[in-house]
């Protein structure tokens, strides 16, 4: 029993540790570009970086282990050995534990390091130079080390909600999207009912109680920017209690469902010849040219998810529809910035959607050796499958956007039109990057963790460049677009020749 | 012009040379059996008839055409049939059907409806939900409804239960002859094929180790049960394989009418065994030599 268990933990490790350290290095050189270069901002820098990059890359790890093992065909050896499946699914989740902490481990540990050989060793010391101090529930506002433990507990909240929701999706897309749809939900739920309430004093106490244990609600106690009331229930100790088992609860769903799912469901092809008579009457006529044929199989690949987005988009901005007229609030630039963060989450995610199908266990098989022209049908996946997303996703916002100031009544509409433009570009080609990041990633890499890790470092690393380049240079926009075409051009290059002389690392 | 020529085709993978020098021809109507163990090449050659993998050598014709130089042109004329293939689980049987047919220029609509009812497949379920041998039999359809001239199959019938294997392979081949085409059927179970084929083939560790026609194996290879001492006398190289039997010992010899005269000129009897095409191919790709114990005369050539 000890034995199989040592397996399982060997083989969840050897395929997490390749994750630990492409993790960690993303971390690191993020971090080193952020803060400049300089060693004084590395800490500050690394609070950043981990902060916006490990809790999106926890969803990831969510999606590998709540449904690689289906997608790969392995559940079934899983099921069939001498091993019951919770302990299976426990070393799943322990490794992928290990592996968020131990990438912002070996950034930390590394950035001290330096520290440690340049002779200036801060101690625990928190740089507040690049954000803002968080809330002070805890008690670890001015502790480095309780800072980088709550941008820990941020993305293990985030893995634990996914993997909990997405456990025994039939890919890596689906748990991602149950999880992302779970967790949008509840965050809506949180934020639309004090709103139907009106924030009523009685009730929002309790609510924010609820939003420190939602998925990330750790990070700040649910209530960025605002000091709780002293209740009785809202002291450090039950706060953290109630945290804690709520993830603990997340967890032992996550370990209960895992592998609870039959191989291959029950086939609803074999019925009778006497039911078969009646439907194989008529059978509509054929695509009318390849290209229709291609087009409509990615159209319906890549807009559900893109839908998802779009939908997504506009109930944020509903959500969002009282603060803007409360603060007095820029519509466009909210549109904008509801826009971009929902787009970046669905472009990543379309990018690697974009080829999944495609090479599924046994299908490129089937594809390639038909005669279907490798060139146009990588066109057609990757420009139809963008145009489709980006189209999608970016409806809602133009029309919240243009009609805002009609919409939200007494919202200012003040952003001088250049910015709101450079803002609208910035977005677009941040979405066409990500998409040809994940797209390239995943005909390369061929599992959706790995292209996401690739994805978000490669983007990450190339928009911290221009972004550092484009305020020295004339003519911003242009110079945004002149810098941001040729890594896209490469990404897309790179994509094709890996996509028609089937290089990838998992075949 | 023969549908498949080829001549002296190698290839490697790193320092695993799969295929070394293989060479054979496939006439145009007639079922090829092409044979081989798991890890034979078999799936690596088929690659490179559909143009999938580039040779490292030799040259390789289908219908007249270099795989590639033509891949796509080829592949219109070709139907193929993987081993374990899937297809886009979340497509309905009839969309798969009208999504691949603009691909081909001479895609029959008719004859796929025709096949899907003699096959039975409900065009209104989504290819996850198919049985397996359901998923096998859309393969077909989609491989057979554009009037190939080569239909390639590598190893179909993988997954399928005995019975269903045996029905499948008989009406297939059978139909695919009754249509005239040429027929690449790739296996490792050589009873299945044995019915229907023309020509076998047998692929081992990268060469052709013996292409003919099934009657021609079936009477060239026999087994000799003999005396053991008796074994030595019999040519090495013709031996295929040699197993003890009692006293005596069971030699699989090629040259079968060769060795048993003789055999009979020296005056020693042997039992003559007929062997079907699966103990031959056994024979031909895990064949162990007899050890002699006891010395024995020597064999006057006849």
């Amino acid at each position: 029993m000890f034995a199989i268990a040592r397996s399982l933990v060997w083989k969840e490790w050897r395929e997490q540790r390749w994750k630990t350290i492409a993790l960690a290095g993303i971390l690191f050189l993020a971090t080193a570009i952020v803060g400049g270069g300089e060693l004084a901002h590395l800490r500050g820098a690394l609070q950043w970086t981990g902060l916006t990059t490990l809790p999106f890359v926890s969803l990831f790890i969510a999606m590998s282990i709540a449904a690689s093992e289906r997608s790969g065909n392995t559940l079934g050896v899983l099921q069939s050995l001498p091993f019951p499946l919770w302990c299976m699914a426990t070393i799943k989740l322990l490794i992928a534990v290990i592996t968020l902490a131990a990438s912002l481990f070996i950034a930390a540990a590394t950035i001290v390091g330096f520290e440690l050989f340049a002779g200036s060793f801060l101690g625990d010391q928190l740089d507040h130079r690049l954000l803002a101090p968080t809330s002070s529930i805890w008690g670890v506002q001015d502790s480095w080390t309780g800072s980088m433990l709550l941008v820990l507990g941020c993305a293990l909240s985030m893995l634990l909600w996914c993997a909990a929701a997405g456990v025994n999706q039939s890919d890596e897309i689906r748990a991602g999207a149950v999880g992302f749809l779970s967790i949008a939900g509840i965050w809506a739920l949180l934020i639309l009912v004090p709103m139907a309430f009106d924030y009523d004093p009685h009730l929002v106490p309790g609510w924010r109680w609820l939003a420190v244990a939602a998925p990330g609600g750790v990070l700040n106690g649910g209530a960025p920017g605002q000091s709780l009331p002293k209740n009785w229930w809202q002291t450090y100790d039950l706060r953290l209690t109630w945290v804690v088992t709520v993830h603990l609860g997340l967890a032992i769903v996550y370990v209960w469902r895992f592998g609870r799912v039959s191989i291959k469901g029950r086939s609803q092809g074999d019925v009778t010849a006497a039911n078969l008579s009646t439907k194989l009457d008529w059978l509509p006529p054929p695509r009318r040219s390849p290209l229709k044929s291609m087009l409509w199989k990615q159209c319906r690949e890549s807009f559900p998810l893109a839908a998802l987005g779009a939908g997504l988009i506009v109930i944020f901005v509903l959500i969002a529809f009282r603060e803007i007229r409360n603060l007095n609030a820029d519509v466009k630039l909210l549109v904008i910035q509801l826009w971009s963060f929902v787009s970046v989450f669905i472009c990543l995610v379309a990018g690697v959607g974009a080829f999944m199908e495609d090479y599924q266990p046994g299908v490129p098989a089937f594809w390639r050796s038909r005669p279907i022209p490798l060139r146009r049908y990588f066109t057609v996946k990757y420009l139809g499958g963008l145009t489709i997303t980006l189209v999608t996703l970016s409806i809602a916002p133009l029309v919240l956007g243009g009609m805002g100031t009609y919409l939200f009544g007494t919202a200012r509409d003040a952003a001088p039109v250049q910015q709101t433009y450079s803002m609208i570009l910035s977005v677009v080609l941040m979405q066409i990057g990500i998409y040809t990041a994940a797209s390239a990633s995943f005909v390369l890499s061929r599992r959706p963790l790995p292209t996401a890790l690739l994805a978000i470092g490669s983007v990450w690393l190339i928009s911290l460049a221009i972004g550092e380049l484009v305020p020295s240079l004339p003519k911003a926009e242009s110079s945004l677009i002149f810098l941001s075409v040729p890594p896209i051009l490469a990404g897309i290059s790179l994509a094709y020749h890996a996509f028609r002389n089937d290089w990838g690392w998992r075949k | 012009m023969s549908a498949i020529e080829v001549h002296a085709v190698t290839k490697s993978f790193r320092k695993s040379r799969v295929l070394d020098g293989v060479s054979f021809r496939v006439e145009p109507g007639k079922t090829f059996a092409f044979l081989g163990r798991n890890g034979a090449g078999k799936t690596t050659l088929i690659k490179m008839l559909l143009g999938l993998l580039k040779r490292d050598d030799g040259s390789l014709k289908v219908l007249g055409l270099d795989p590639e130089v033509a891949p796509y042109e080829l592949r219109d004329r070709v139907g193929y049939l993987a081993e374990d293939q899937t297809m886009y689980g979340w497509m309905r049987v009839d969309e798969i059907v009208r999504f691949i047919a603009p691909f081909y220029s001479r895609w029959d609509h008719d004859l796929a409806l025709k096949y899907l009812r003699e096959f039975e497949l409900p065009l209104a379920t989504k290819i996850k939900h198919l049985s397996k041998g359901q998923n096998v039999r859309l393969g077909l359809v989609l491989a057979l409804a554009h009037r190939p001239e080569l239909v390639i199959l590598d190893d179909p019938a993988l997954g399928l239960d005995p019975i269903m294997r045996k029905q499948f392979n008989r009406d297939l081949v059978t139909h695919l002859q009754g249509a005239g085409a040429t027929v690449f059927y790739s296996s490792h179970l050589l009873y299945e094929v044995e019915p229907v084929a023309d020509e076998v083939a047998i692929l081992h560790r990268g060469r052709i180790v013996r292409q003919a026609h099934p009657e021609t194996l079936r009477a060239d290879v026999k087994q000799l049960v003999i005396e053991a001492r008796m074994a030595p006398l019999v040519p090495r190289d013709l031996i295929l394989d040699a197993r003890p039997d009692g006293a005596d010992v069971a030699l699989t010899v090629t040259s079968a009418p060769r060795v048993i005269g003789m055999l009979a000129a020296e005056g020693i009897t042997s039992r003559v065994v007929d062997l079907n095409l699966d103990d031959i191919f056994e024979a031909y790709v895990s064949g162990r030599q007899f050890e002699p114990t006891t010395p024995t005369p020597e064999l006057a050539p006849v």
